[in-house]
């Protein structure tokens, strides 16, 4: 029973050897690790990956510039408000000085800024109620590359 | 014969393959911290310039008596209710006593000194004069007051791609 377990592990020596001479002392061929195909495939799933992403900042950069034009336009449409808050400046748009407000849309002052040309105009209508006394004032901006930019207002004559 | 290692060719392979993946990764890692430098200036650019505005306007509608001084660059009026020989200022530094001239500062008082002594930054990045040739503080007439604010992410440096000009432009009616 002994000498049989013995001359097996001899024997399972013997064998390690001769794996060993096969291979040059490097670790035996088994199907470890990844081929060069799967490395290759990886590499390009995760490139394919990463450079979708890249279009995130594209986006950003876009959206940020949109933001600055409107940001722009909203400053400009306030500005316009302003200048029309009182109800004489609302008269002198028609020319008329009878104390009576012309509805209508106005083309008001073009202005240029960072070499977009912000166009508004002002509409004037009547106030949902009083309509003598209120008006309602809306004013769209446009400019080339971004959708119209319209904000509204009641002015009443006080 | 027993084969150790890599030969010459097998790694001049090698680092030739892995030196082209490392340019195209670090290529691409330059133009996304650009394209991130760009949106934070964008952002810092608008938030200046907002606050500014909002500010500047909101307490000028209240007040009344403005005057504008310093060649368009100091705005003074007097907020309502106080005392009539109190003033609000807003202006742009000087570069000397008043501040730093990419600033623009408020500060309240009889006199700009006065108003110095316990200024606020308000906004940063200013440029001046703006590239339309209009000042920063405008009369525009029939009570009416203009504001023009042009920004740069350097506005020491000359404008360039990374270094655009931002300008911002409103008008406020003081109502007293």
């Amino acid at each position: 029973m002994e000498k049989r377990l013995v001359k097996a592990v001899i024997q399972s020596d013997l064998i390690n050897k001769n794996l060993r001479r096969e291979t040059c002392g490097v670790r035996p061929v088994t199907s470890k690790g990844f081929s060069l195909i799967e490395v290759a495939i990886a590499i390009a799933l995760l490139a394919l990956f990463f450079g979708g992403m890249l279009g995130i900042f594209e986006r950003g950069a876009i959206a940020s510039r949109k933001t600055q034009e409107r940001t722009v336009a909203h400053s400009l449409a306030r500005a316009a408000f302003e200048q029309y808050a009182s109800w004489s400046a609302l008269d002198g748009l028609d020319g008329s000085t009878d104390g009576t407000v012309t509805n209508g849309a106005y083309a008001l002052t073009v202005s240029t800024l960072n070499n977009i040309t912000y166009t508004p105009v002002l509409t004037i209508a009547n106030g949902p109620i009083f309509p003598l006394q209120l008006k309602q004032l809306s004013l769209t901006i446009t400019w080339t590359g971004a959708p119209p930019f319209t904000i509204s207002t009641l002015k009443a004559n006080y | 014969m027993c084969k150790k290692g890599f030969t010459l060719l097998e790694v001049l392979v090698a680092v030739t393959v892995f030196g082209l993946v490392a340019a195209a990764a670090g290529g691409t890692f330059a133009s996304m911290q650009q394209a991130w430098r760009k949106q934070r200036n964008s952002i810092a650019l608008m938030q200046n310039s907002r606050w500014a505005m909002e500010f500047i306007t909101n307490e000028l509608r209240q007040g009344g008596t403005v005057t504008i001084s310093g060649g368009g660059q100091r705005l003074r009026f007097r907020p309502y209710p106080g005392p009539p020989t109190s003033f609000v200022w807003f202006w742009r530094g000087n570069g000397g006593g008043l501040g730093t001239a990419t600033i623009i500062y408020r500060g309240t008082g009889p006199s700009i000194a006065a108003a110095n002594f316990n200024r606020r930054e308000l906004a940063n990045f200013i440029v001046f004069p703006n590239p339309s040739g209009n000042n920063i503080f405008t009369d525009a007439g029939g009570g009416l007051y203009s504001i023009e604010l042009t920004l740069r992410p350097q506005p020491t440096q000359p404008v360039g791609r990374e270094n655009r000009n931002y300008v911002l432009s409103t008008q406020a009616r003081p109502r007293n």
